[in-house]
């Protein structure tokens, strides 16, 4: 066979095949064109649609982007399957690239029956280029390259750079759904506030849809929940407004109230800070959904930094939280937003430079001028939590309020229909209601006096937390320090021989004393920390030895002697370390009170632990008087004690606690050693 | 002051007067006794001036030898920072010992300032004092002891709880957990955190007790 060569070529057919395949959707195509007017650097983008309810209708996207070149058209544009622009980086504004390699811009050009590019090069001030495509042109053509298309070159229409692209003759209708999606489309690609004049602002011009032109140009800040605009003039002073979503002031406070006399020592500037509840509930009677008020959020959320009109990164970017919302959402969670339902400007007018750039350009630095500035941010966020927060706790009085009132109704309403009912009917039904509302009065009465004793209790923990803080700090440190002291000054001013034989013994019951202290300071203290509430595996024996090596001043003290008896192994649970130390300590203290009943010569407390199947048994027993002149089946309810002062909550934790984790708690009268015996059954993972 | 004495640590630091920096007038009054019955100058800050961090430890050296401060400095309106914060910026300036009553809630709020903390006093005696300034002297000349040497290791987060991440290290010993405040981390190791994460730090795995552990240059 004779050499010759040949090459792959195309069907005219692919084409239409690669553009239909590509992008099945008309707005997306419309999309990859304004992602090339990104990737051009434009600031404007305009989409218009015109007539396109109906097929045939056309839609112009026109830029002011860098325009092509007769070169960059003949190579970059119209070449599918490879953009010069995808390949070289970032853009000249250091924009990442968002279009895709010349395939998305096919599908779109072939939404029409022709395409018709205008493109003035900002290289070539007095060119404007112009190509037409016509697609019934390769209906009659074998091969894609049969068909040529000229790069004319023609007048320049206006002397500012830019590109248009029209689409006419489209072969499907454009309906609201497509002009939905392409408006949500948008306003992820636009700048989030639109004022940034390096940002890429695309606007649309859809007739009939003018909602979405609104949403386009104005993002979803419509929709947010709470404006908050935080102003601090060139004095220092700030003031605060915060309003809702249809516009009405909510809170005010002018810098007295706000800063609290303090002046910020910072450019004037201005806070804008938009707060979103994100709950179907709230976003029910919305034009916007809810996913699409996510995205925008996941994509923009947080405090954006403007300095002399100019975005200043990396404040405000993914994963920036300079201002440490999500910090502080995470420490106390209610009513606080985080940088995934909040979105904020910071502009401050700084014409006299106090706001310094980091040589990097990684952000400003760290002065006095900035960390004011953030400061003023910061408490600006704070006064709206604080505020939520009162209207928050305002609404849960109003709750407990109407609950108690709506209770009140349905008791009426209950009433009324027993008196509507035929006269046989009421005799029996009216005794049988009294009865049992009786009943619940009652069970009502116990319940809110329980509630009275447990907020009494935690007012006495806390208490006791503060002065144990208190006590274990200065107060034990100086007669410590004191001591020391004196011991060292004794033994210097009278000899070693004469301190040890007057001075010695009452300087050491001091320091005994002070240990002591020191000792209970600490228990209060260690019965507060917070990893003791974490759910987690808890190791019953360490439990208990823990408990009473805090207890072994207050036992020695009252004269107790304990004995332990712990079961081989390391059985343990999961559950909370305070849950299994709240038993320990409340049956000790149930023992020491009973102690005090009776006399005894020698006081006894006998604790065992005992692995039994998949069941760990903590018994404690005493020697005391035992339970007297109460029934067993109600040491365990919250307020009933036979000890005089006694708060009747001991045992009730113990139950509570108990079952919490997944136990049993049972108790006999007068058990081995004659006085109260209890039972306590844990379910153990291991042993 | 007659009968005044120069304690020499490391072979060549002389100290001859001790700033006390603690929140209450008593206390820094009983600890004056201490430092007067070494034989040396004790000298009681009434109140840090001037009031901010940085601009108070710049100050420190002009006004004595070496430094005794309590961790709690703010209880009593005193100041707006704490003790450890404090020393561990006066760190291979002044020798300057910390004392603590030893609650673990005062451990964790120290650890991220340990590194730069050689001296950490639960016992204010004239030994562990002498003893704590020598070891800052001797830090600051000789560099760590092995117990205070980092070393980067892996940590293994247990639990992210409300305020407290819950870590161990591998390296060390996996049976004690480290409850470490969101602010002890960067942001960008802060935003990561989750249960079961494994990142990287350097830590001084030759400690020999949990207190003495800290944590820094965190990367994920």
């Amino acid at each position: 066979m004779a050499g010759s060569a040949g090459h792959l070529r195309f069907a005219a057919d692919i084409l239409r095949r690669l553009g239909e395949e590509l992008n099945p959707n008309i707005d997306q195509g419309i999309v990859e064109l304004v992602k090339n007017a990104y990737d051009a650097d434009a600031t404007s983008c305009h989409v218009e649609l015109v007539g396109t309810d109906a097929p045939g209708g056309s839609v112009r996207i026109e830029d002011d982007g860098e325009g092509m070149t007769e070169r960059e058209v003949y190579d970059g544009w119209l070449v599918l399957g490879r953009s010069t622009k995808s390949t070289r980086g970032l853009t000249a504004k250091g924009r990442h690239p968002a279009g895709n390699k010349g395939l998305g811009r096919l599908a779109a050009l072939r939404l029409g029956e022709r395409a018709v590019l205008r493109t003035r090069p900002l290289s070539q001030p007095d060119r404007e280029y112009e190509v037409w495509i016509e697609w019934a042109a390769y209906d009659g053509a074998t091969l894609v390259e049969d068909v040529s298309i000229p790069i004319q070159n023609g007048p320049r229409a206006s002397a500012h750079p830019g590109t248009s692209i029209e689409i006419e003759g489209l072969r499907d209708r454009v309906g609201r759904m497509e002009i939905k999606r392409l408006a949500r489309a948008l306003v992820l690609l636009a700048d989030p506030f639109g004022d940034d004049p390096a940002g890429f602002n695309p606007t649309l011009g859809a007739e009939e849809y003018a909602d979405l032109e609104r949403l386009v140009s104005a993002r979803y800040f419509p929709d947010a929940e709470y404006h908050l605009v935080a102003e601090l003039d060139e004095r220092g002073r700030a003031a605060v407004t915060v309003r809702d979503f249809r516009g009405e002031e909510l809170f005010t406070a002018d810098h007295a109230e706000f800063a609290q006399g303090r002046r910020y020592r910072a450019p004037p500037a201005r806070l804008d800070f938009w707060v979103f509840l994100l709950s179907a509930d709230v976003f029910r009677l919305r034009a916007a959904s809810l996913r699409e008020v996510r995205e925008w959020l996941e994509q923009f959320g947080g405090v954006h930094l403007y300095v002399n009109g100019l975005r200043v990164a990396p404040y405000g970017n993914p994963g920036n939280d300079w201002l440490d919302l999500n910090l502080r959402r995470t420490q106390s969670p209610e009513e606080r937003p985080s940088t995934n339902t909040s979105i904020g400007r910071l502009s401050v007018s700084d014409p006299d430079d106090r706001l310094m750039q980091k040589t990097d350009r990684s952000g400003l630095i760290e002065g006095e001028a900035f960390t004011e500035l953030r400061d003023f941010a910061h408490d600006a966020t704070e006064f709206l939590a604080r505020r939520r927060m009162e209207v928050a706790e305002r609404r849960r009085a109003r709750e407990r309020e109407q609950a108690g009132s709506r209770a009140g109704q349905q008791r009426q309403s209950l009433q009324d229909e027993i008196d509507r009912s035929g006269s046989k009917d009421r005799a029996r039904l009216e005794p049988a209601f009294r009865r049992y509302d009786r009943a619940r009065q009652l069970e009502a009465d116990a319940l809110r006096r329980e509630v009275q004793l447990y907020r009494t209790l935690a007012t006495a923990g806390i208490t006791a937390a503060t002065f144990a803080h208190e006590s274990s700090g200065n107060p034990l440190k100086v007669i410590a320090h004191a001591v020391d002291a004196v011991e060292r000054r004794a033994r210097r001013a009278t000899g070693q021989d004469s301190y040890a034989d007057r001075i010695a013994e009452p300087v050491n019951a001091i320091r005994r004393a002070v240990d002591n202290l020191g000792v209970l300071s600490s228990a209060t203290l260690r019965l507060l920390q917070a990893d003791k509430r974490r759910a987690t595996r808890v190791e019953v024996n360490e439990v208990v030895a823990q408990v009473l090596r805090t207890f072994d001043p207050f036992l020695r003290g009252r004269d107790v002697t304990v004995r332990v008896q712990y079961s081989p192994g390391t059985p343990y649970l999961r559950g909370s370390e305070a849950a299994l130390e709240s038993i320990v300590t409340n049956l000790l203290n149930n023992s020491l009170v009973a102690f005090e009943r009776a006399t005894s010569p020698d006081r006894r407390i006998d604790i065992t632990t005992e692995i039994r199947g998949d069941l760990l048994l903590l018994v404690v027993s005493d020697n005391g008087p035992g339970i007297e002149g109460i029934g067993l089946e109600d040491i365990w309810l919250p307020g009933e004690t036979t000890s005089v002062g006694g708060t009747g909550l001991g045992l009730a934790i113990v139950h509570d606690a108990t079952s919490d984790l997944g136990g049993i708690a049972r108790a006999v009268a007068h058990g081995p050693l004659a006085g109260a015996e209890f039972t306590i059954e844990l379910p153990i993972l291991g042993r | 002051m007659i009968g005044e004495m120069t304690l020499v640590l490391a072979g060549s630091r002389e100290v001859s007067s001790v700033l006390v920096v603690d929140d209450e007038e008593d206390a820094r009054r009983s600890y004056s006794w201490l430092i007067s019955d070494l034989d040396l100058d004790p000298r009681l800050v009434d109140a840090p001036h001037p009031p901010s961090l940085e601009a108070f430890a710049d100050r420190i050296p002009g006004l004595a030898d070496a430094v005794l401060c309590d961790h709690h400095l703010r209880t009593h309106n005193y100041a707006q920072f704490n003790g450890a914060e404090l020393v561990s910026l006066l760190y291979e300036r002044v020798p300057a010992v910390l004392c603590t009553r030893w609650e673990e809630r005062d451990i964790d709020e120290i650890r991220p300032y340990l590194d730069r903390i050689p001296a950490l006093l639960r016992r204010t005696d004239e030994e562990s004092l002498r003893r704590g300034l020598e070891s800052c002297a001797r830090e600051f000349v000789e560099g760590r002891p092995p117990s205070r040497r980092p070393w980067r290791t892996q940590v293994h987060v247990q639990e992210v709880e409300r305020d407290t991440v819950y870590v161990n290290l591998p390296g060390w010993t996996s049976l004690h957990m480290f409850g470490l405040r969101h602010a002890a981390f960067p942001p960008h190791v802060r935003d990561a955190l989750t249960e079961d994460l494994r990142l990287y730090a350097e830590v001084n795995l030759g400690a020999e007790a949990p207190e003495d552990v800290y944590f820094r240059a965190w990367t994920l």
